[in-house]
């Protein structure tokens, strides 16, 4: 039987990835999300599905390790992406793994790292210079001066 | 020695920081500092990058993409930073003003490759209800956090009472204008400037001179300055009956400010609340004119209350009509508290030591031994 996976759980998440960096909002909850380096290199390998394992061997091909090394590590991190709510349970899925960027082989496998912000909204907001209706900047409201 | 300067805005826009950046930061350059700036934009017809007074500056769209959940433009505009960061060899961060997006990506910056840094903050926090995590992040983060005025910098340790960085002192300091004012005030002419938001509260300005209606009916107020308000005052004006004594300039340079300050025999600084410094007050001051203000945040420093100028609560026409009354009332100790406040603004918020303030800091955390510092996150 094959192995479950995760997947990225679009579209309640909207995410990018540029270089070695992936931005990730929950819609639902907006809190944003960065990931880097083996984070986003995790993250890609669920886009826009896989298993923990498939993504172990991708992992372990780019940051020359063994895909048992990394495994713990790759697990418990797909778990933290699912309670965040970035990723859902899937059934097996093909193929096993999300492609990574085209990029040289990494040295140094490091435990990935999920930065949460849940202020961007308050943030957005607590600025009086940039007051906008819900079209977004740069539409001022129609009352504007 | 290059610094890459994160602010929400950049000259030619108009405002407190954006008038204080666009005089200190060109002298700090002429001192072998090269200074770099990455400045917010919401104007579509700001080049991305250009040369001002020397200073390279970036316009990045803070805003626009974290404002609509873009992630594409958040990266990009992150990417920028640190491509800035890597064409200018950048040693140091230092962000100035604290409340606008800016401050996030400066803190995603320090995450990603902790440089030393420095927080300017130049307003107290009574808008921002409480302080985001990510502000606070940023101001632990710091190595060194610089308040303009003493009510800031209570207003920081009060936010973060175990704040590891020292928060010190540099007041804000412009170029004085060596020559005294050539013209006489204009009688009843008042004066305020500012961006039109409601924090400002210009329309307590509005509703005080329509409370000074019947005893002084030459009273004129002019406001210099642009925002979402302006509608709302003009409308406010015709309803008080005090339309055709309101004229809204708008945005006006250097040069046409100085004069509305020559013109103003007082200058109103109503604000409600998060005056951090007021430049406008320390601008009435280098004109010799007296300023009446909210006894608010860093204007309790600012002005000086009975000596440079008045102090009224905010909020209240009522008080402000009475203070703006007194000092119409009695033209001679008006002009005197102007030439006091002159006198004093030389001393105490010299655009000298302002910038050696900030250059001294440079120089000390560009020393190796303090770069092991910039680590915390």
């Amino acid at each position: 039987m094959s192995e479950r996976g995760f997947s990225i759980r679009v579209p309640a998440i909207t995410h990018e990835r540029l270089d070695d960096e992936v931005i990730a909002i929950n819609l639902e909850t907006g809190i944003y999300y960065a990931l880097v380096g083996p984070g986003a290199d995790v993250w890609s390998c669920f886009d826009p599905a896989g298993s923990v394992g498939g993504a172990c061997v991708v992992l372990a091909a780019r940051y020359r390790t063994s895909a048992d090394e990394i495994r713990a590590d790759v697990e418990a991190f797909a778990r933290r992406l699912e309670v965040a709510g970035l990723l859902a349970d899937v059934e097996a899925p093909d193929p096993p793994a999300g492609a990574l960027p085209v990029a040289p082989p990494q040295s140094g496998w490091a435990s990935p790292e999920l930065e949460e912000y849940r202020d961007m909204a308050d943030l957005v907001l607590l600025d009086p210079i940039h007051q906008v209706d819900e079209a977004g900047w740069p539409h001022l409201p129609e009352s504007a001066g | 020695m290059s610094i890459l300067v994160v602010c929400p805005r950049f000259a030619p826009d108009t405002g407190g920081i954006e008038t204080l950046l666009a005089q200190v930061l060109p002298e700090l350059s002429t001192r072998g500092l090269e200074i770099v700036v990455a400045a917010g934009t919401g104007r579509e017809d700001h080049a991305p990058v250009e040369v001002l007074d020397g200073i390279p500056v970036y316009r990045i769209p803070f805003d626009l993409p974290m404002h609509s959940a873009k992630p594409a433009g958040i990266l990009e505009a992150a990417h920028r930073i640190r491509m800035i960061e890597a064409d200018h060899e950048v040693r140091i961060r230092h962000v100035h003003g604290f409340g606008d997006i800016g401050l996030w990506y400066a803190l995603r910056a320090h995450q990603r490759r902790p440089l030393p840094l420095v927080v300017s903050v130049h307003g107290t926090f009574e808008s921002l209800g409480r302080l985001a995590p990510s502000a606070e992040k940023l101001l632990r983060a710091a190595d060194v956090v610089t308040a303009v005025s003493g009510p800031v910098r209570s207003a920081v340790y009060e936010a973060i009472p175990d704040l590891a960085a020292e928060v010190r002192l540099i007041p804000n300091g412009l170029r004085f204008v060596d020559t005294a004012p050539t013209t006489r005030p204009v009688a009843g002419q008042l004066l305020g400037v500012g961006r039109l938001l409601e924090q400002k509260g210009f329309d307590i300005a509005v509703e005080a001179l329509a409370r000074l209606r019947a005893t002084h009916p030459s009273c004129q107020l002019m406001i210099a300055g642009d925002g979402q308000c302006a509608d709302a005052i003009r409308r406010q004006a015709k309803r008080s009956g005090v339309a055709s004594r309101v004229h809204l300039l708008g945005n006006i340079s250097r040069e046409d400010m100085r004069r509305a300050m020559n013109d103003a025999s007082i200058v109103l600084v109503p604000s409600r609340h998060t005056e951090g410094f007021s430049l406008a007050a320390l601008e009435a001051a280098h004109a010799a004119r007296p300023v009446i203000a909210s006894g608010i945040g860093g204007l309790v420093e600012t002005v000086e209350n009975g000596v440079t100028g008045l102090l009224v609560p905010p909020d209240d026409p009522g008080a402000l009509a009475r203070a703006i009354a007194r000092m119409l009332d009695d033209p001679v100790g008006a002009a005197a508290m102007g030439q006091v406040a002159h006198e004093r603004a030389r001393e105490r918020f010299a655009f000298e030591r302002c910038v050696d303030a900030y250059h001294g800091l440079y120089v000390e955390l560009d020393s190796p031994a303090l770069l092991s510092t910039a680590s915390r996150v």
